[in-house]
């Protein structure tokens, strides 16, 4: 039998190295770019004016 | 209640040890900051007090990923066993790294601040509610705090004062820290412009350190089934609860078999000068897999840190008093049977004289 911190060892890393994957993919994939026609400078309408 | 403190013990392989490491650190903070200009985005420049915040950061990444990877290589292979001999000074500086980044963190996003720095750190982002945008500042907090509190406690001092077990169970939170500095890098860092570099970094320290645990509890699970497996396949010759270890070829001189034994810790039967004795698998020192060691000048040598034990009555030569259970042997031909019932720590069991057995 193995003594209790490596069971609690073993049972930590059965769910972390499969979750731990998984949640560093999914962040990487929700990951927002850029839009590739973006203007190379931020245009932001004068204030008061109404954007068209 | 009372705990002697015990001074470190300098010697030098731990000089060597944190030599090697303090070079690592200097020399990867230098190639970073005095390479790293060379390669970033021309139309972003970045100021020296970010490069150096990465620096920091990256270099902390990577040195908890080694420490994480030097327990399970340890286990899988013993050649890895001399990086695991002074993993807690790589602890200790690993936190000293991560304190230095966070204080970059600090004086450059929040010196400016008008209301305390270290209040801002906590609520210029509350968006504990959505994934991209959360609050990534405070996984690195939480991964600083646990650094922090390892290394307040790394000491033999904490050992003797928390006992092992409760000792253990604090430094395993080592594994959540880890996880928080993670998704600190992945909804912070890799948040930012393309670094496809670090971002492989990152997916492969993961995948290394996840990957290398699996492998490493899969290997001990193994171990553990074939011990079961022998044990039916032989039932015939257990007697009033004995059980079967293996035959007495199966261990090579000074070295050790360790037993799953049901109910029980496990327990490691030694073979030495044409004897064999059982002891406790796990020294009393920091639960270090005993029987992976070997026997050296007569006494068992723990392969962590080197405290030795006696093989007949599992004491510590004198002047130390570290002590572990005995156990009771008994060769039938030439297989081992082993009584798992453990004798007082430091109880003389007479040793199995394997004769022609061996």
């Amino acid at each position: 039998m193995k003594r209790a911190h490596r069971v609690a060892h073993a049972r930590i890393w059965t769910i972390l190295a499969f979750a731990l994957p998984l949640a560093l993919f999914a962040v990487l994939a929700l990951r927002q770019t850029v839009p590739l026609d973006r203007p190379p400078v931020l245009i932001s309408a004068p204030e008061g004016e109404a954007v068209q | 209640m009372s705990v002697k403190y015990a001074p470190v013990l300098w010697n030098r392989n731990k000089y060597l040890y944190d030599a090697v490491l303090l070079a690592g650190v200097i020399g990867y903070i230098y190639l970073y900051t005095s390479v790293g200009p060379f390669y970033q985005d021309v139309t972003r420049p970045i100021d020296g007090a970010v490069l150096r915040m990465r620096a920091f950061g990256s270099c902390a990444f990577l040195m908890l990923t080694i420490i994480l990877c030097i327990g399970p290589l340890a286990r899988l292979d013993r050649r890895f066993l001399p990086l695991l001999y002074n993993r807690r000074h790589f602890g200790v500086l690993t936190a000293a790294v991560a304190a230095v980044h966070a204080n970059y963190v600090l004086g450059w996003y929040f010196n400016f601040s008008p209301t305390d720095r270290y209040v801002a750190l906590l609520s210029s982002n509350t968006s504990y509610g959505q994934v991209l945008g959360f609050p990534f500042e405070t996984l690195g907090i939480a991964a600083l705090l646990i650094l922090f509190i390892l290394a307040a406690t790394s000491h033999d001092f904490w050992l003797s004062f928390l006992g092992a077990p409760l000792w253990k169970a604090l430094h395993m939170l080592i594994y959540p820290a880890y996880a928080f500095v993670v998704l600190h890098v992945a909804l912070g860092a890799l948040q930012g412009p393309d670094d496809p570099v670090f971002t492989s970094v990152v997916a492969a320290s993961v995948l290394l350190v996840g990957g290398l645990h699996f492998a490493a509890g899969r290997a001990e699970m193994a171990a553990d089934n074939y011990q079961a497996d022998a044990s039916s396949e032989v039932e015939a010759l257990e007697q009033g609860g004995w059980i079967v270890v293996c035959d007495v070829g199966e261990i090579e001189s000074n070295r050790a078999k360790v037993v799953s034994v049901p109910g029980h810790d496990r327990v490691a039967v030694w073979k030495y000068k044409g004897k064999l004795s059982a002891l406790s698998n796990a020294c009393a020192h920091q639960n270090g897999p005993l029987g992976e060691g070997r026997i050296i000048d007569g006494a068992i040598t723990c392969p962590w840190h080197g405290y030795q034990y006696q093989p007949e009555d599992g004491r510590s030569p004198a002047p130390f008093t570290e002590k572990i259970s005995t156990y009771r042997l008994m060769l039938v031909g030439t297989t081992i049977l082993l009584d798992p019932n453990p004798q007082a720590p430091g109880t003389y069991v007479e040793p199995v004289v394997i004769g022609e057995a061996s």
